[in-house]
């Protein structure tokens, strides 16, 4: 019983001794950086509002407009004549 | 029941601890504040907005730390050198009473206690500074700083713990004192 008490406070001392020895060091992990991050995150990404493509204004130049019609009619063009007929 | 040398050793690292803890801390402080550098405390300590600040304030604080151990080193090497009582000299002991700083001369076991918390901190400083030198989180000039600090005192301390072996004839198995082996050829003279 006796050496029990003994070697309970024994090992009690030694954890006091190594806490008192590792404080100082320990505490050199005080200092920390914190680099401002450039790259939005995903987070970021799901908060922005997304607005839909036909809200868009009509900003659209003429040319442009003039050029997606000619497109358009090439194409149903291209798919009339490819169509077998009936 | 408690272990005299467990109590020694608590008893001798508090001073260090708390001088090595407040040189940490209070550098910190001055440096980023001398190198004009923006710091923000918070839970995690002290946080830098990028990491060259935090670079070059943890290189200069671990230096500051450095510092404080080679004093204490100093210190508690020049107690073990030149004012152990083992090995002090008469003519230097007598000029330390004159002085009235004759709590200088101290025997081996509080030496050695001190001076093992002393080279367990630069042991401790040297392998953590070690550690983040790897992590590219300090200049290498203070790792080998650190390094060399210990190996000096280190080999220091060896050197004085030889000289005691020498003083107390420990190397060649003989008794604490002289007088032993004189009484021994005392009575092997009587014998014959």
């Amino acid at each position: 019983m006796k050496n029990l008490i003994k070697i309970t406070f024994n090992s009690l001392l030694l954890v006091i001794l190594l806490s008192v020895i590792f404080l100082p060091i320990g505490m050199m992990s005080l200092i920390n950086y914190d680099e401002k991050q450039v790259v939005l995150s995903t987070k970021d990404t799901r908060t922005q509002i997304q607005e839909p493509l036909d809200a868009l204004p009509g900003s659209v130049p003429k040319e442009v407009e003039e050029i997606i019609m000619k497109l358009e009619g090439a194409y149903q063009q291209i798919t009339s004549s490819t169509q077998p007929k009936e | 029941m408690l272990s005299k040398v467990l109590v020694k050793l608590i008893d001798r690292a508090i001073v260090p601890a708390i001088l090595l803890l407040a040189t940490r801390v209070v550098s910190i402080v001055l440096i980023s504040r001398y190198l004009g550098l923006p710091v923000k405390i918070s839970k995690s300590g002290f946080v830098f907005e990028s990491y060259a600040d935090f670079v070059k304030v943890n290189s200069y604080s671990t230096l500051a730390m450095i510092v404080i151990l080679i004093l204490g080193l100093i210190y508690i090497l020049l107690k073990s050198l030149a004012f152990h009582d083992s090995h002090i000299k008469p003519s230097l002991s007598a000029k330390v009473f004159s002085l009235k700083i004759q709590h200088l001369i101290q025997g081996s076991f509080h030496l050695y206690s001190e001076a093992a918390i002393w080279l367990s901190y630069a042991y401790l400083l040297l392998l953590f500074s070690g550690i983040m030198l790897v992590s590219k989180l300090l200049y290498n000039w203070v790792f080998y700083m650190a390094a060399g600090v210990t190996l000096v005192s280190t080999i220091l301390f060896i050197l004085d713990v030889e000289e005691e072996i020498k003083i107390k004839g420990l190397d060649k198995g003989e008794s604490e004192y002289e007088y032993d082996e004189d009484k021994e050829l005392l009575c092997k003279e009587e014998l014959e």
